[in-house]
């Protein structure tokens, strides 16, 4: 048997310097040293960013004809414009403010609702807890989108981006909220949970202080999900013409793009790039969601550097 | 002394976390002998299953084997190949885990789980399979008709017996025991540890028997060596460890099981004759247990239960698992209400009136048993005692508050810059002491303590306890401590009760309930206290408890023999001023009671 330097071992899998991280708290450390999480974290923040200094990077309203049609990038269209005239880049920031923000509000939203009839259905138990579970495996059986098209289609001209996430909210707690039940559930037969109850405490306050904290990992997994879900199928709704076309959205553009025939008029500047933001973004949250299950569950962290180990062992055996 | 079976040579294993390297066993060297029993003991965490598992070669990553070797029979174990791998585990050494219940596969029979270990490495067809299955229960004591039976069927004792038969089925030359009784009661502990040696006196296998109970050990092996930190103390004889250990680390380990063993809480106070704070008065518990479709059978949980709790009084509440001391403990804290009889606090019936209820949740708290799950891994200890003490003292000032949390802290010893850590930065004892702390900041009257060091290492039970009775004689609290260890009970507890189905069987001052036990049941839990000054090859006489004791019995003493509520009145016979026992019918009344015709709700 070999022996194993394990001075060499520490060198090899980098580990000094990973400790510098040693004080921050766990999620954030985890999230830094996982590289899938920090490329997640910083391609979700360009995207925000560039959103949100829209009026700064764009001087055209995204409404307005800019310049001719179907013109190819150039320096004064960066992405060219659209057959109306109107300038792509103007609509990819200014859409990626409405799409981003439907996406995040109706995953907030639908997250919000999840915990307070998941969490009030585990805690209480009883009659509390048989009329929430019936209401959520009624969600639970009711087809999402075939629903949200029918409630659009009750909208004049289309329903508004904000009327599509609220009705993503609605429709999309349920499962969700079963989730945290069972966590809820576990979590309520812990001794801490007696003990609180006991000193006396509120159960307000036991379900929001106690028993909350310990699935924040697990709602926020559930809310990059959902996010990565409200952006999607808010962009394909308005794809297929679901939603308000007079609205500035990156599913509005793909709208117009395929109803203009941007393709058959070779205007691929038209296309690409809301479609490029839409996957931009579901990969960045996809990436974050990684990270989030490692931290919600250490053992996939502690297969991490498995690899890297059995890479050392073989170099030194060999 | 004849060639070694095992011999591990500077062993050294390290785990690789996140972002160090952390060694657990630090070039650890020892032989084991054909035939003998060495025990490995240590706290929890100074390495004694890694290395058992580093021996079967079960170290996975992020565990890592960093240098020595492990040689059995002159064979080096680190350098086989998957196929001799596969020959040498079980068949040359075997394991028994310290969970019997995780170890055995739920969804297979006990038939088919020995079966297929003897399928995995003999050429035997499946009557010879089933033959040796029998052969093997019966060697560990169980009835072979119950083979097709599952896991969940039988008892914790009764599935580690499974798990001892499984190991030995391939007839092994080395055993490693994990831990085999640690999460078992003490009589069931004490007979399948005789089950062992009886075992091996038979077959002449090895032991590598693995524990944090040094008198256990003591009792149990030839050789033991000590452990801390990953590093191996010191080895010898048995009977040396504990009578003249040579490290310090070994003499503090054998201490504070001495101190604990002989020391007693002196008697209970003579002058208390005004009213007890709390008292139960004829308490009985019945649950409904399902006996098939629609129907239900009563099951006698507590019958006719009566003590009380004086302050600055504690009293202890002995029994094994399934004698209903958790079922008195949830009675008081109000999780159950009572099916007959009453609980009285103040004199007045805690169920009937609803003022005294409220009096009574802030006058009663609870100390559990395992510190892990008793303390919120989100919240610091700052704040989870400024809760208490906000919530009990609303108009306090934050200021207050502060200083309150800050006092509660050195009340149990420890610095109170820590209200600003968090659990899992503190160890099991520190955990317990968080959760007392929280107890005593509302201020109760009476604390329940439900095995409060039973999860603890042993060197650490004495530190609880003295604190417990520090916290009793300073502000006059009455405990209600509930125990399977009728050795704590005594160091801790003036008075003791101790129950067997459901029944106070004995009850009296500590002292004399165990100095002159009368019941078989306590006599049966004296006798089955660790005796480490004597190997378990001297003193070995068949026990009351064979007699009366039965692995299978639940509920009340009688619930094998009748259904419904209990009918039976049992007298009481006084000792001395302050010492009853229950009249008894086991021993050469067993076989009568078997005759008794069954009565009928």
């Amino acid at each position: 048997m070999n022996q194993i330097d394990t001075a060499k071992l520490e060198t090899a899998l980098n580990l000094k310097n990973k400790q510098k991280f040693a004080r921050l708290p766990a999620p954030l450390r985890m999230f830094l040293l996982d590289s899938k999480g920090a490329i997640g974290l910083l391609m979700l923040l360009a995207i925000l960013l560039m959103s949100l200094s829209a009026p700064l990077l764009s001087d055209y309203d995204p409404q307005r004809r800019a310049g001719g049609s179907h013109e190819p990038p150039s320096a004064e269209h960066i992405l060219g414009t659209t057959r109306m005239g109107k300038d792509v880049f103007t609509q990819l920031v200014y859409g990626g403010r409405t799409s981003l923000l439907v996406g995040f509000t109706a995953s907030l939203l639908s997250v919000a609702i999840a915990i307070v009839i998941g969490v009030s259905a585990g805690y209480f138990g009883g009659v509390v807890d048989e009329l929430l579970t019936f209401l959520t495996n009624v969600m639970l059986v009711i087809p999402g989108l075939p629903l949200i098209i029918v409630m659009a289609s009750f909208f004049d001209g289309g329903a508004s981006p904000f009327v599509i996430g609220v009705v993503f909210a609605i429709t999309g707690w349920a499962w969700s909220a079963r989730v945290l039940r069972t966590q809820t559930l576990t979590l309520k037969n812990k001794e801490f949970i007696t003990a609180a109850e006991l000193i006396g405490e509120r159960k307000w306050r036991i379900v929001l202080i106690q028993i909350f904290p310990n699935m924040l990992s697990l709602t926020v997994g559930g809310f990059v999900l959902g996010t990565i879900y409200a952006i999607l199928a808010e962009a394909g709704l308005e794809f297929i013409g679901i939603g308000d076309p007079s609205a500035v959205t990156w599913g509005t553009m793909l709208y117009w793009a395929q109803s203009n025939q941007a393709i058959s008029f070779g205007a691929w500047w038209e296309l690409v790039p809301p479609a490029v933001a839409i996957m931009w973004t579901g990969a960045a949250l996809t990436l974050i969601n990684f990270s989030v299950d490692q931290i919600t569950n250490p053992q996939l962290a502690s297969q991490k550097n498995q690899s890297k180990i059995r890479r050392f062992l073989k170099g030194a055996s060999a | 002394m004849s060639q070694a079976i095992l011999s591990i040579k500077d062993l050294s294993i390290h785990y690789i976390s996140e972002d160090k390297i952390v060694p657990a066993v630090n070039k650890v060297s020892f032989d084991i002998h054909p035939g003998e029993v060495f025990g490995l003991a240590g706290e929890s965490g100074c390495g004694k299953s890694t290395i058992a598992f580093a021996i079967s070669r079960l170290t996975k990553l992020p565990g890592l084997i960093t240098g020595g070797e492990i040689l059995y029979q002159g064979i080096d174990v680190l350098s086989l190949n998957q196929e001799a791998l596969r020959q040498y585990r079980w068949a040359e050494t075997s394991l028994v885990f310290q969970s019997a219940m995780d170890a055995l596969n739920p969804v297979l029979s006990i038939e088919e789980q020995i079966c297929d270990t003897l399928f995995a490495h003999q050429k035997i067809d499946k009557k010879q399979a089933r033959e040796r299955a029998s052969e093997l229960l019966e060697l560990v004591g169980i009835d072979p008709a119950r083979m097709g039976e599952y896991a969940h069927q039988f008892s914790g004792g009764m599935r580690q017996r499974i798990g001892i038969a499984l190991a030995l089925a391939l007839k092994p030359k080395l055993i490693i025991m994990d831990e085999p009784t640690t999460a078992l009661d003490v009589v069931v502990q004490r007979d399948i540890i005789e089950k062992i040696y009886q075992l091996k006196e038979q077959f002449g296998f090895a032991v590598l028997y693995i524990s944090h109970d040094l008198s256990m050990m003591a009792e149990f092996s030839d050789r033991i060596g000590v452990m801390k930190d990953g590093e191996l103390l010191e080895v010898a004889p048995a009977k040396q460890i504990w009578r003249q250990p040579e490290h310090p680390y070994t003499r503090q380990l054998a201490k504070a099981f001495m101190s604990m063993n002989n020391a007693s809480a002196g008697g209970a106070r003579a002058n208390v004759h005004h009213q007890p704070i709390l008292a139960l008065n004829q308490v009985s518990k019945q649950f409904k247990t399902k006996a098939g479709f629609l129907r239900s059978k009563p099951f006698n949980a507590l019958t006719n239960v009566s003590f009380e709790l004086n302050p600055g009084e504690a009293m202890a509440l002995v029994g094994e698992s399934g004698s209903g001391k958790s079922t008195c403990a949830k009675i008081l804290s109000q999780v159950y209400a009572p099916s007959s009889g009453e609980l009285l606090f103040h004199g007045k019936n805690v169920w009937q009136e609803k003022a005294s209820k409220q009096a009574y949740r802030k006058a009663v708290q609870m100390i559990f048993q395992d510190p892990f799950g008793s303390l919120n891994p989100t919240l610091n200890v700052g704040y989870q005692l400024a809760r208490p003490v906000q919530i009990h003292h609303p108009h306090y000032s934050t200021k207050e508050v502060q200083v309150r949390v800050d006092q509660l802290l050195e009340l149990v010893g420890l610095p109170s810059a820590w209200a600003r850590r968090y659990p899992h930065e503190l160890s099991g004892g520190q955990r317990q002491r968080v959760a007392i702390a929280r107890v005593l900041a509302v201020e109760p009257e009476v604390i329940l303590a439900d095995e409060p060091t039973s999860m603890l290492d042993v060197s650490l039970r004495t530190g609880i306890l003295n604190l417990l009775k520090q916290l009793k004689d300073d502000f006059n609290i009455a405990f209600l401590y509930i125990t399977h260890d009728i050795a704590t009970a005594r160091y801790f507890a003036e008075r003791t009760a101790v129950m067997y189905r459901g029944t106070i069987v004995e009850w009296g001052n500590s002292d004399a309930v165990t100095e002159d036990p009368r019941h078989p049941y306590t006599r049966t839990l004296l006798e089955a206290i660790p005796n480490p000054d004597h190997h378990l090859s001297e003193n070995r006489q068949t026990s009351l408890m064979q007699q009366i004791w039965n692995p299978n019995g639940r509920g009340c003493t009688h619930s094998h023999y009748c259904e419904g509520p209990c009918q039976h009145e049992l007298t009481t016979v006084q000792i001395s001023p302050h010492h009853f026992v229950r009249h008894f019918d086991f021993g050469p009344y067993h076989d009568s009671l078997k005759h008794m015709p069954k009565k009928r709700a």
